[in-house]
């Protein structure tokens, strides 16, 4: 069963195991503070998780809108890293061709194509690549843009690391090592859809 | 105790951190060199899609900071240091993982043992010696000037080995004291302003940076005080979108170089969007 499938991944993963502890005292959900943007707080999808209703936990965009500031964690009563499972719910999800309808996918797309090509970020850049996929934010923050440009706080020149083909080289040894006796499928290419 | 310096990507554009952090190093003269060759640690972007390379990004940096002979790599940035004591903890539990990371940076010739300390620059300004050293320094204290220290979240929560509590951490406030200051008793000091939210969820994330900068205000406070480059950015950019009047965001380090003394034009004050004029 999908499902069955799917939760023993969950729960095999470094702390994963720790959602089956879940009392669901809500105290993750009553500290969140994205919990207003979110279709459910953590406490609702670990409860339809544990339940086995993963179509619906990953349709949600609950762990795409969690901001790391791992108030949740520090919270628990029961120790669970919510944090984390967070983050594995998003590899999971994007790994299984749930395409993120988030933007904040995107975002962290864009994050990563900038780092992978300099080795370094640049906040210019990667608003370059996210505002292709998300041009309204470009129009919302425009008057924000000029201000930071007469600042000369708009750094557009990345210094990159010195040999970006060997740094990149390293990150597709981490990728072909993430996959090595794993029984999963390779790496999903994933071109996110337009906002 | 070797100390080298990672700057971090957002470094650079802050609104007059990096400036602030070289003219008070000068000032003492304090060298830290910087960690050679570094690259972004990942941050929140690589955790959330490739949990390898997320590990292998801060195993280099510290990896490069071992070579350097360094016992701790300090970072002026909550989510480089959250991102780097997240990967060194990991890498420290899981022997599997930390033989796959050096496998890729093998790619490069590197190596990471694991032996390297991760330290955010206020609590290396806060280590006993250097304390003392800018505390002797310290010319013009900052004598009625109301302050709200504003941490953040990344830096108590939660690989700090209980250094500071992860809701009403002190660290800050003794530091703001140390300058003279007055510390207000600021609720919000650890609530969550949004981090990189803020770019595709801002709608959520302004009411959150409202209830902060309201609360600064109510408690009496001038100015918020930051210590990370993306906590100063999201308090102080959309202020103009609140219409709660004006509350600056400034840097701990700004304020240490004008209780120094330090020319006003050195401390990068100008690059502030909400301007920073206090009479002191």
């Amino acid at each position: 069963m999908e499902a069955r499938g799917l939760l023993k991944e969950l729960l095999e993963m470094p702390g994963g195991d720790q959602i089956l502890k879940c009392i669901q005292c809500g105290t993750c959900s009553g500290s969140c503070p994205m919990y207003q943007a979110m279709d459910y707080g953590p406490r609702r999808l670990f409860a339809m998780a544990k339940g086995g209703d993963f179509d619906e936990v990953f349709r949600s965009n609950t762990y795409w809108i969690c901001a790391s500031c791992y108030f949740c964690t520090v919270r628990c009563p029961r120790g669970i890293k919510i944090t984390d499972i967070m983050y594995a719910l998003k590899r999971m999800a994007v790994a299984r061709g749930y395409t993120p309808r988030e933007k904040s996918a995107y975002m962290y797309q864009a994050f990563k194509e900038t780092v992978e090509q300099y080795g370094r970020l640049s906040e210019a850049r990667m608003m370059q690549k996210y505002l292709t996929k998300a041009p309204m934010d470009a129009i919302k923050n425009a008057s924000l843009g000029l201000k930071l440009l007469l600042k000369k706080r708009m750094e557009f020149k990345v210094e990159p690391v010195k040999n970006p083909g060997t740094f990149k080289a390293m990150l597709e040894k981490a990728r072909e090592l993430a996959h090595e006796g794993s029984s999963q499928e390779g790496e999903v290419q994933w071109s996110p859809e337009e906002a | 105790m070797k100390t080298v310096f990672y700057p971090g990507c957002t470094l650079k554009s802050a609104a007059g951190y990096q400036e602030s952090i070289e003219a008070v190093l000068e000032a003492l003269e304090m060298e830290v060199p910087e960690v050679e060759d570094w690259n972004c640690c990942g941050a929140t972007a690589y955790f959330s899609l490739d949990e390898m390379a997320a590990l292998v990004l801060p195993a280099r940096v510290m990896a490069i900071a071992e070579e350097m002979g360094a016992d701790q790599v300090v970072t002026p940035c909550n989510a480089c240091y959250a991102t780097l004591r997240k990967a060194r903890a990991i890498l420290a539990e899981e022997e599997d993982l930390k033989e796959k990371v050096n496998k890729a940076l093998g790619v490069e010739g590197k190596l990471y043992r694991g032996r390297i300390q991760v330290r955010h620059l206020l609590d290396f300004f806060m280590e006993p010696q250097v304390r003392d050293t800018w505390k002797a320094r310290i010319q013009r204290p900052l004598k009625g000037l109301s302050v709200a220290p504003y941490y953040g979240c990344q830096y108590t929560r939660p690989q700090t080995d209980g250094e500071d509590h992860p809701e009403r951490p002190v660290t800050l406030d003794l530091f703001l004291e140390d300058l003279g200051a007055r510390v207000v008793d600021f609720t919000a000091k650890t609530y969550c302003c949004g981090a990189a939210q803020m770019v595709a969820h801002e709608d959520a994330c302004l009411p959150l940076v409202k209830r902060i900068l309201l609360d600064a205000r109510q408690k009496g406070a001038q100015a918020v005080v930051a210590i990370c480059p993306l906590c100063q950015f999201n308090l102080d950019a959309p202020q103009a979108k609140l219409n709660i009047g004006e509350m600056p965001v400034v840097y701990f380090t700004q304020l240490l170089g004008l209780a120094m003394g330090l020319e006003e034009r050195n401390l990068g004050l100008k690059k502030l969007l909400v301007p920073f004029k206090v009479a002191l």
